[in-house]
């Protein structure tokens, strides 16, 4: 049985090969025993509901989190009063990156539906580096690459008209879930339309528009949170 | 204590004026710094990176960032610095790694003169860049420009437009104008405008081949809403630094002007320098003994030093007041001036010549007297 095969000793329901996790486990060529030891320091949570808070901005950074299943949504809240959604996290997707330069969140993470999640606590992380040396180094290699990508999307977003960043977004989360070998064609939006005009920087009713205009182009076909996309080609010439 | 610098290192003074400024140190134990070192005010860290280190450098500053967090790490950093060429040097992994682990070792104080910087070159500026030092919350860019080359040469505008996208809250532009001309200083100056910089650092005017006097470039720079504060720094209009000159709160530093609260600076790396307990250190310029020291759990100071006598202090505490106010209170309401023949006459001097003038209770420096703060400074030192 190849390695790729393998369940994920992080959750039994999940194949190595899907987990993002397995960009920290296997590329180490870790040893089964090294493995356990690994799994020991990342803590497998309870399932979490809706609208419960994983971590909440201001709180000091202890660990980061890999998505199990469901989906968080990560946001600030201004002076007055104001939540900026500032990411989206699927399954096999690490977040919780935010807290690693201040020491404390600058974010508050959300379930967006229920979901589960992994925690790496940092300080056992840098325990066991002594035990497996190159651990440290790959991990921090693992979270450069997540947040550059993190911001990369931000930037991306912000800077482009209400098609091209609905556009981009839809594209991200095809490319999302292609990495985790689901359909990349047909996936469900696990946020709301007044959480994706947040995070895009639009009102709610021209991202429904936006939406519109698209079916009407057959570039998707929506119903509800169900996205199917017909015409690749043109929404990634739309994204620019 | 004499101050190293030699190309390349990690610290280099930038102006004549501030050489004068270090100039009368003397050395003195480090445990003397640390000892009158201030228990709760915050501190500043400088950490250098150059090009042609060893692989094991990023954990040796490590360590000696450890060293110092076990003598400082009660107190706030106001300002976190990666200086040099870190971009150049580190991996985005190992910057990722520093960055948690000074903030692991020491608190951060975020209010508006606090910053989290990082030092850049021209050849630095890709998207990759970007995102990894915004993703990591870095609030200042400070890119490292050479005048000698035209805009055009460097491609400065695309470079500046990408920067823009990530919206950093503040930009620095330092320029070295040192083997520029004119109308090339002016190119720059036009480029880099547009890109609304909160601040542009500009040195080497003196050795240019027809030299632009600071009077001069302060006076077009006016026209564009920037001010001098220093003698090389530009800062746009509302810049924190602005009103602290207005208020009269304002420090020098080697590493810029900054509000006085922050009373110790760490400098971390080889040939790095510090100021601690109103002197300063340095580190060893040799990598073989900054080495050599962390390994054995010592900090790697080549030398230290400070002030030698109240007298000197006081004067030191004048020239900062000149660099950083542009002005002193009025000789006859001074204490230190007052008793002290010399330091009266280099006043009524720089007067008479026209380099000051008095308004209301002080002395401020004139246009003209702009070109000649060096000199007044010098002649403080001798007296």
């Amino acid at each position: 049985m190849s390695s790729m095969d393998a369940k994920c000793p992080h959750n039994t329901e999940t194949n190595c090969g899907d987990c993002r996790m397995n960009a920290l486990c296997l590329p180490l060529a870790l040893q089964t025993n090294e493995v356990a030891q690994l799994d020991e320091i990342i803590q497998r949570g309870r399932p979490l509901q809706k609208d419960r808070h994983i971590y909440n901005a201001g709180e000091e950074f202890k660990s980061v989190f890999a998505v199990r299943s469901g989906s968080i949504k990560s946001y600030t809240v201004s002076n007055d009063g104001q939540e900026q959604v500032t990411g989206f996290h699927l399954p096999g997707e690490i977040f919780g990156m935010d807290g690693i330069a201040h020491n404390h969140y600058t974010n508050s993470a959300l379930a967006m539906e229920t979901a589960a999640v992994c925690e790496i606590p940092f300080s056992r992380l840098q325990e066991l580096s002594i035990a497996i040396p190159s651990l440290q180094n790959h991990f921090f290699q693992l979270m450069s690459k997540e947040i550059t990508n993190d911001q990369h999307l931000i930037t991306l977003l912000s800077k482009n008209s209400a098609e091209e960043r609905v556009a981009t977004l839809l594209l991200s989360i095809s490319n999302r879930n292609l990495r985790r070998k689901l359909s990349g064609a047909r996936f469900r939006l696990p946020m709301s339309r007044a959480d994706i005009g947040n995070y895009l920087g639009l009102t709610v009713e021209t991202v429904s528009r936006v939406f519109g205009r698209f079916q009407k182009q057959d570039l998707l076909k929506v119903d509800k949170k169900e996205i199917e996309v017909l015409d690749f080609d043109k929404l990634r010439a739309l994204a620019n | 204590m004499h101050v190293i610098q030699t190309p390349d290192e990690a610290f280099q003074l930038l102006s004549g004026t501030e050489s004068e400024f270090l100039s009368p140190l003397v050395n003195c134990s480090l445990d003397a710094l640390f000892k009158s070192n201030s228990v709760s005010a915050p501190i500043a860290l400088n950490l250098h990176f150059h090009e042609g280190l060893k692989s094991d450098y990023l954990q040796l500053l490590i360590k000696e960032l450890n060293l110092y967090a076990q003598k400082f790490g009660q107190r706030k950093a106001a300002k976190t610095w990666l200086r040099g060429t870190p971009l150049n040097c580190l991996s985005a992994a190992e910057i990722t790694e520093i960055a948690f682990l000074s903030a692991s070792n020491f608190e951060m104080d975020e209010d508006i003169y606090s910053e989290y910087g990082f030092e850049c070159s021209v050849a630095d500026i890709n998207e990759s860049n970007l995102a990894l030092m915004k993703g990591l919350r870095f609030t200042t860019l400070l890119l490292n420009i050479d005048a000698a080359h035209t805009p055009k040469t460097q491609q400065i505008w695309p470079l500046l437009d990408l920067i823009k996208q990530y919206k950093f809250q503040e930009l620095q532009l330092r320029l070295n104008a040192s083997n520029s001309d004119v109308a090339t200083l002016h190119h720059w100056l036009e480029s880099l405008l547009a890109s609304h910089p909160q601040l542009i650092e500009l040195y080497g005017l003196e050795e240019m081949s027809e030299p632009i006097l600071l009077d001069q470039l302060t006076k077009l720079m006016s026209a564009r809403g920037y001010t001098l504060i220093g003698d090389r720094y530009f800062v746009s209009e509302h810049h924190p630094l602005l009103r602290l000159k207005q208020s009269g709160k304002l420090q020098y530093t080697p590493w810029g002007l900054s509000h006085p609260k922050i009373k110790d600076w760490i400098g971390l790396g080889i040939g790095a320098l510090g100021k601690i307990g109103g002197g300063y250190y340095q580190n060893t310029d040799k990598e073989s003994e900054y080495q050599s020291n962390l390994s054995q759990d010592k900090l790697p100071v080549q030398s230290s030093g400070k002030y030698p006598n109240d007298n000197t202090t006081q004067v030191s505490a004048l020239i900062e007041q000149l660099i950083c106010l542009h002005q002193i209170p009025n000789p006859e309401n001074h204490p230190l001036i007052g008793e002290n023949p010399r330091i009266y006459e280099i006043f009524q001097q720089a007067c008479h010549k026209g380099w000051m003038i008095e308004e209301g209770k002080n002395l401020s420096i004139s246009s003209q007297g702009l070109n000649h703060l060096h000199e007044i400074t010098q002649n403080l030192l001798c007296s």
